[in-house]
């Protein structure tokens, strides 16, 4: 199966490992990537140019929200490709199984592409859980196995 | 222009009267459900459907499956458009807050290229960054910004 994963960029490297568990196992995987070219032409580690949007870049840093545009298009373009898209939903921020904006956004495209959804670990308690619920993922609980 | 409002239905008054505003200015608009079927299949106010949703337990099929209807039909509004209208405004002690759906409604719109306005201004919530970063134009109320 062709699966593109949803994962926060904390986790990066946890959905490195399951990319590779789920190659192990047959399937084609893609993940957004862990480099890009940052405002000044330079590229650099995903987390790097997180770490400076977070903290340093302004709200009208106009070239620094291309790049976010430009990643989140790209993105767009891999859940079309795939079958199915698969939730690393891990425990961060003190709220356990955790579905950040980003993902919910993608989750959402996957939705309205009629891919197939799965979450990592159970539908977590957030604002959102109606919505999340309401697009019928299949909780596979850690077991890769389950997705075919 | 062909318009989709995107916002809470806590907001629907306000929804109906700014698609009549919009529409005699000459655009085309859509609007969110205001009914959904219950299990039963009788057609129900969709703030009623809300409450039963709020208590349903996870595996309640039928209230997931409206749910997920009512998803896909707003979706397919977006798409539809030419333009999405976000209107954002104050709940649940947020100045401006979008929610989760309506996170979902602006996503889509942007990865399908339609404009973005928000009634009013990007709120300070979790998801502020995504929000900005799919730069919809904050038309501060005044609809004529619409075009």
């Amino acid at each position: 199966m062709k699966l593109a994963l949803v994962v926060s960029l904390s986790f990066h490297e946890k959905g490195e490992e399951v990319k590779r568990q789920l190659e192990g196992m047959g399937h084609q995987i893609v993940m957004p990537p862990s480099t890009v070219v940052n405002h000044e032409g330079k590229l650099v580690h995903i987390k790097e140019f997180d770490r400076f949007r977070k903290e340093t870049a302004r709200d009208d840093q106009e070239e620094v929200w291309k790049i976010c545009r430009r990643r989140m298009k790209a993105y767009y373009a891999k859940l079309k490709w795939a079958d199915a898209a698969l939730m690393l939903n891990y425990t961060k921020n003190g709220i356990k199984n955790y579905v950040g904006g980003n993902a919910l956004i993608e989750l959402g495209a996957a939705f309205f592409l009629r891919k197939k959804i799965y979450f990592l670990n159970p539908v977590p308690d957030m604002s959102y859980r109606e919505e999340m619920l309401g697009m019928k993922p299949a909780v596979i609980n850690g077991d890769l196995g389950k997705i075919a | 222009m062909k318009i989709t409002l995107c916002g809470s239905i806590a907001f629907y008054d306000e929804m109906l009267d700014i698609k009549k505003r919009l529409e005699a200015s000459g655009h085309e608009v859509k609007l969110p459900p205001v009914k959904v079927k219950d299990a039963e299949g009788n057609l129900i106010p969709v703030k009623e459907y809300y409450e039963i949703r709020k208590t349903a337990g996870d595996d309640e099929d039928w209230v997931w499956d409206r749910k997920a209807e009512a998803i896909m039909s707003h979706f397919k509004k977006v798409e539809w458009s030419d333009a999405v209208l976000v209107l954002n405004h104050d709940k649940k002690g947020i100045k401006g807050y979008v929610g989760g759906n309506t996170l979902m409604e602006i996503g889509l719109a942007f990865f399908l290229d339609k404009k973005l306005f928000m009634l009013n201004k990007i709120p300070e919530i979790f998801y502020k960054e995504e929000l900005l970063g799919m730069k919809p134009t904050v038309i501060n109320g005044k609809l004529e910004m619409i075009k």
